[in-house]
């Protein structure tokens, strides 16, 4: 280096071949250089001294050995990471769902115990599979009920249909509840509390449709009038269907020169 | 679910090599710089590339990651040389402050011959290898692998007017290491001759 050359210029010099001087620095510096020969030549001696460097580093290529040594070292990292990724998926995925279908049905039957805020009945989980109940005997569900009603079969026969859901309920009405006008018995009342077993002479009983089997003569009529009327065992029976209600209204038969209640 | 759990890995993978693994080679080149020794160098490589797959889901996408490669292989290096008791191998706060004056002149230009350019590069090597580790580092990234004094004040952890200062430094070591040599072998000296 030149004594002319200025000390503080050398770094300087270094930064102006590695491209690292702000543009102004490098016209300033560049300027400089076409004034002092010697600094035109120790940034040429630095640039080829920087070439020098870079071809003796990259001199020798790396080993093939090492690259696939590194390649498989990276394989089997991924591969792990998949691996545990699948056990993670297989193992906590399932038991997670399983907690989660526990958690439901317990919340379900926990809130099937108690009424909701405004006293709606309590409903279950859709999870929960609906409970199948075969139909009852279709031939024999009229029979039975008229059977109830001219007291030859206790309350406790039926409890068979109560068990199953098919029957809600099964009330003695008395006379004063029903009134024939138009020749067909309807209800007129209510309520019936303070009432005595005296004053019975009509049955109404409520089931659901869908938990009880009817003659197919009987379905019919159901299905295209909504009402259907018959005497069995000597017992006027009338069937109506309202929603998934079934209203069954047995009476004794006023006999054939008698409308029916 | 573990469909899609495959495909994030394989995604993973696919990012890694692209990103990373390209740059084993400068990886190697680098560990050969620093450590001297091409065994050494092959562990040191391993090493940071196990570092590199177990930290790359940490990494945010603008990384450089050249840089990243780079400060892992030499945070591995000096962890290694510490752990094994060679501090000596670090930096020498001396060897800083205590620049030898360059022989002026060198003859560089006479890299023209193969048969000079052969040993030359040996000689460049080897004035490397003298260097102190910082400014060695430094160097080598700039000169060796192109990074820009930003990416090497990232590897090295300091400022960028440090990273300028020891690459002067480390040219003007280097620069009198070389003529030494050129002079030894006849060529000529330009301040001398000319």
């Amino acid at each position: 280096m030149s004594k002319v050359t200025d000390d503080s210029l050398r770094p300087h010099l270094t930064a102006l071949i590695d491209g690292e001087l702000q543009p102004l620095e490098a016209i300033a510096l560049k300027q400089r250089m076409r004034q002092s020969p010697e600094l035109t030549a120790e940034c040429q001696e630095l640039e080829r001294l920087k070439v020098a460097v870079h071809l003796a580093g990259t001199r020798d290529p790396a080993p093939e050995v090492l690259k696939r040594s590194l390649e498989a070292m990276c394989h089997r990292h991924f591969e792990a990471q998949q691996k545990k990724q699948a056990r993670w998926t297989t193992l906590w995925v399932p038991l997670g769902l399983a907690a989660s279908a526990a958690v439901g049905l317990l919340v379900a039957f926990a809130g099937a115990d108690t009424e909701g805020p405004r006293g709606t009945p309590p409903q279950l989980a859709t999870m929960v599979a609906p409970t199948v109940v075969p139909p009852a005997d279709p031939s024999e569900l009229l029979p039975r009920l008229a059977g109830f009603h001219r007291e030859s079969e206790s309350p406790l026969a039926l409890s068979d249909l109560k068990n199953r859901g098919a029957l809600l309920a099964i009330e003695r009405l008395p006379d004063t509840f029903i009134t024939p006008e138009g020749k067909k018995p309807q209800l007129v009342q209510a309520s019936w509390m303070g009432c005595s077993e005296r004053e019975i002479g009509a049955t109404l009983a409520v089931l659901r449709a869908d938990r009880v089997a009817l003659p197919p003569i009987i379905e019919a009529a159901l299905e295209t009038t909504g009402v259907f009327v018959d005497i069995i065992d000597g017992v006027h029976v009338r069937l109506s269907v309202s929603g998934d209600k079934l209203f069954v209204l047995l009476s004794t038969d006023p006999g054939p020169n008698q409308s029916p209640i | 679910m573990a469909w899609f759990g495959l495909r994030k890995q394989r995604d993973a993978e696919r990012e890694f090599m692209e990103r990373v693994f390209v740059h084993w080679d400068a990886m190697h080149r680098f560990a050969l710089r620093l450590t001297a020794s091409e065994a050494e160098a092959n562990d040191l490589v391993q090493d940071a590339m196990a570092k590199a797959l177990q930290h790359f889901d940490r990494v945010r996408p603008d990384t450089n990651y050249r840089a990243w490669v780079f400060t892992i292989v030499r945070n591995a290096f000096v962890s290694n040389v510490r752990k094994t008791g060679r501090e000596s191998l670090l930096e020498d706060a001396d060897l800083l402050a205590a620049d030898p004056e360059p022989e002026v002149g060198l003859a560089l230009e006479a890299l023209g011959g193969n048969r000079f350019k052969e040993g030359f590069e040996d000689e460049v090597l080897l004035a490397l290898q003298q260097l102190p580790e910082s400014q060695r580092t430094a160097v080598v990234l700039c000169d060796i692998e192109g990074l820009d004094y930003e990416g090497i004040a990232h590897v090295l952890d300091c400022p960028v007017g440090t990273v300028r200062s020891r690459i002067h430094h480390a040219r003007k070591r280097l620069k009198a290491a070389l003529a030494g040599y050129a002079r030894t072998r006849g060529y000529r000296d330009v301040e001398s001759h000319g």
